[in-house]
């Protein structure tokens, strides 16, 4: 089920009612089915992928506990390949197979493997985190093993965040299923708060700019240099708003039921280098992998050259977790050798214009490499590239799918954009409470963004581009 | 809980009037040359275009035709009534952009259903997988009256659709905007120019909407317990266009649909004699050549005959 959909408007408000009226002991019961019934709207059988990794990770966890260190290592490393199997399987045996044909084909070797017809379930390697995240937490002795195996699925399955994160830790989350939330003014409203702002950027602002960047990408040989550079712009802003939106809905499900889940998103676009911009984006996966894959490695413990090799390594196999292609690899080995530039150089903006410059210079570099993120293929990235810096004019005709986008509605979708910029710090903070606006200006506030959801809001068009992870 | 239901009822209330001052100055006031809704929602305008001119010719009279066509763009810039009129056949294109049978059928219901006992039915595949937005839109704000916007609305409970229904109510003087220079009388519209090139689409995929399927087996079972005649037409379409496999994905579904319905199907997205970059002035639409050739190849169609004559 889609965030921006008329069966959320109907299923959220009777989840609540639910939740609420029913008796404590069970409400995680309801959660529990109304999270597979979220889950199901999407492709129904895929719930049994999603049973196959809660049995294996909820079974391994209590033998992990029960066990000696030596046996304990076992069912990790168990329940760590088999998970992951899950995920190799759905997401990468067709990039594999691709791959292997590919290579056999240079070589001449004439033998080719086939593809499988399978869709990638919704969120899968969102859920396979959260769960690996769980039985290693449990490892480290940070976390009890959780014998109910309701509420442990309800920690894999919690609706909200289920499909797209954040990609929640076990002592922030599970012990919240236990605790008893009444019905409160605060959560409620905060919660309402931060749903109204996260459609908001999701469904006015990303999906507006997605019906100008996804035809500029699909034709990127047909439209000129001006065309291609507003679609770069475009797309750093309706990623944002696309994944950080669907963040605030998740964040504000949860609340307004009393759960606090992790922040996400911390005004990204605001940072001064690219390590700064990987501390506010994303960050659940970014400290995900900081927890489970940086600091394994060594972290920043074996030396200056080792360091940059396990930043280099993270941000490879993150660029990997994100799609299974090879432009997604780039794009994360490209940050990662950024990162590593940037801490080696000790790059440091300090003052306001210096401040300003650097903010200015990780948004360019941040944005170009969103091209190998947004590309269907390093041709359409490597066109993409080539018509903006070869200043590329407009070619005699324009395809028929750039007719409704005409100069004003570019203009348009250029207003909204900066009205967004405007207020994004402002509103964020209003929402995240860090900022106190009288009672008045909050009802008007919420007000306008919810006038602009029925102006401008493009409702149940536009897929959440997170979602295809 | 009182809190709660205070606020937000506030809340919303507030939301209400910012909506309804919006919609009032997207309604009434004008950015440079156009309603400054425009810049910011396409199609969200009122009065205009093609819609506007053909509802206008539509309703000045209560002539009776030989057949009348309906359809999107395709339909109102590929059947022209002057070249029918040569051969003594009525004609009164009823075509509008995008039009989809939801809203094929509120213009049948409301102004066509005594105006003819034939219908041409333009079928043009990319109409069976949008979601009807440019279409209803237009329509909405165009018909003449507000039931038959309502109507349109009814057809499609949408935001979009309540947008263009507010729009069309808060407009105090409605303006003429945005007229087809291209229009001629009928409905129909002259497209001028030449396809010099076309960007192929070999790898489009047909994505269908079932609920334009659906639409249309409403409408066909309707007309048909009307007792009137209906046949379905696509012109040709550019040969390097590469539109072969997205058209054949489409037929497969469209087909058993037809076959159930027993209707004729001329289709001519294939036809080729005659048919090159000079007959089209775009990827999907003829220009007058192409029209001229087009529609003496459909009057000596004996499907067509059979059904008009």
């Amino acid at each position: 089920m889609l965030f921006n959909s008329i069966e959320f408007f109907l299923f959220f408000p009777i989840v609540i009612a639910l939740y609420f009226l029913l008796p404590h002991q069970w409400r995680w019961l309801m959660l529990l089915i109304a999270s597979c019934v979220f889950y199901m709207f999407f492709v129904p059988a895929y719930i049994f992928i999603l049973l196959a990794t809660i049995v294996v990770d909820y079974v391994a966890a209590i033998q992990i506990e029960k066990s000696s260190k030596t046996n304990a290592r076992r069912w990790l490393i168990g329940s760590i390949i088999s998970t992951c199997l899950i995920l190799a399987v759905f997401k990468y045996f067709n990039f594999f197979i691709d791959n292997f044909n590919g290579i056999a084909n240079l070589i001449g070797w004439n033998y080719s493997l086939n593809t499988l017809s399978i869709l990638l379930p919704i969120g899968l390697s969102f859920h396979t985190f959260q769960s690996l995240s769980y039985v290693v937490e449990v490892y480290r002795g940070n976390q009890r093993a959780e014998r109910h195996f309701g509420i442990y699925s309800l920690y894999v399955m919690f609706y909200p965040q289920l499909v797209a994160g954040p990609i929640e830790r076990p002592q922030n989350v599970l012990h919240q299923f236990y605790e008893k939330h009444s019905l409160n003014y605060l959560d409620v409203s905060k919660g309402m708060q931060r749903i109204v702002w996260g459609m908001f950027k999701k469904v006015v602002i990303a999906d507006n700019l997605a019906q100008f960047v996804s035809p500029v990408y699909e034709h990127a040989g047909a439209v000129s240099w001006m065309y291609l550079s507003i679609a770069v712009v475009f797309f750093s802003f309706q990623i944002y708003c696309d994944f950080s939106g669907y963040s605030d809905i998740a964040i504000g499900a949860a609340r307004v039921m009393g759960f606090r889940l992790m922040e996400n998103f911390k005004l990204p676009y605001r940072s001064t280098g690219v390590g700064m911009f990987w501390s506010k984006w994303h960050i659940s996966l970014s400290t995900w992998f900081r927890d489970y894959v940086y600091i394994p490695l060594g972290g920043n413990r074996r030396g200056a050259a080792r360091t940059s090799l396990n930043l280099f390594i993270v941000f490879a196999i993150s660029g990997f977790w994100h799609g299974a292609n090879w432009t997604f690899v780039v794009w994360g080995m490209a940050h990662g050798l950024w990162l590593v530039l940037e801490n080696r150089m000790n790059v440091r903006w300090e003052g306001k214009w210096k401040m300003l410059f650097g903010t200015l210079i990780t948004f360019v570099g941040v944005s170009f490499l969103w091209i190998f993120f947004r590309a269907q293929s390093f041709e359409q990235a490597t066109q993409v590239i080539k018509g903006i810096v070869t200043f590329q004019a407009q070619p005699g005709f324009l395809p028929s799918v750039f007719v409704p986008l005409n100069g004003a509605v570019i203009v348009g979708k250029i207003l909204l954009l900066l009205v967004f910029v405007l207020i994004d710090r402002k509103v964020t903070e209003v929402v995240l409470g860090t900022r106190t606006i009288g009672s008045n200006r909050k009802v008007w506030l919420f007000a306008a963004l919810l006038a602009c959801l029925a102006l401008f809001g493009q409702w149940g068009k536009v897929d959440f581009i997170y979602f295809q992870f | 809980m009182k809190l709660i239901i205070r606020n937000s009822l506030k809340v919303l209330l507030a939301a209400l009037a910012i909506y309804a001052a919006v919609i009032f100055i997207f309604s009434n006031v004008q950015l440079i040359d156009r309603r400054m809704s425009l810049f910011f929602v396409p199609n969200l305008q009122r009065n205009g275009g093609q819609e506007l001119q053909m509802m206008r010719d539509l309703t000045s009279s209560q002539t009776k035709y030989d057949a009348i066509v309906l359809g999107s763009s395709h339909a109102y810039r590929g059947y022209d009534p002057r070249i029918f009129e040569q051969s003594g056949i009525s004609l009164f294109n009823a075509g509008t952009s995008a039009q989809n049978a939801k809203g094929s059928l509120v213009l049948y219901n409301e102004y066509l259903r005594n105006r003819s006992d034939v219908f041409l039915l333009d079928i043009y595949d990319p109409v069976f997988e949008l979601e009807g937005t440019e279409s209803n839109m237009r329509l909405i704000q165009n018909v003449p009256t507000n039931e038959a916007a309502f109507a349109l609305v009814q057809q499609e409970w949408k935001m979009y659709t309540l947008n263009a229904l507010a729009v069309r109510i808060a407009s105090i003087k409605p303006m003429d905007e945005a007229p087809n220079n291209d229009y001629v009388k009928n409905g129909f519209c002259e497209k001028k120019g030449i396809l010099y090139a076309v960007e192929p689409l070999n790898d489009s995929v047909f994505d269908a909407n079932e609920e334009m399927f659906v639409a249309f087996e409403k409408m066909v079972k309707q007309m048909q317990s009307d007792g009137k005649r209906i046949v379905l037409c696509s012109h040709p379409l550019p040969p390097s266009a590469g539109l072969h496999n997205y058209h054949d994905k489409f037929l497969a579904r469209f087909t058993p649909l037809i076959q159930r319905l027993g209707l004729h199907y001329i289709d001519l997205t294939y036809y080729t004699d005659g048919f090159g970059v000079n007959e089209f002035a775009d990827i999907s639409h003829m220009n007058q050549q192409g029209v001229e050739l087009y529609n003496r190849l459909l009057m000596n169609s004996p499907s067509f005959n059979e059904v008009v004559k």
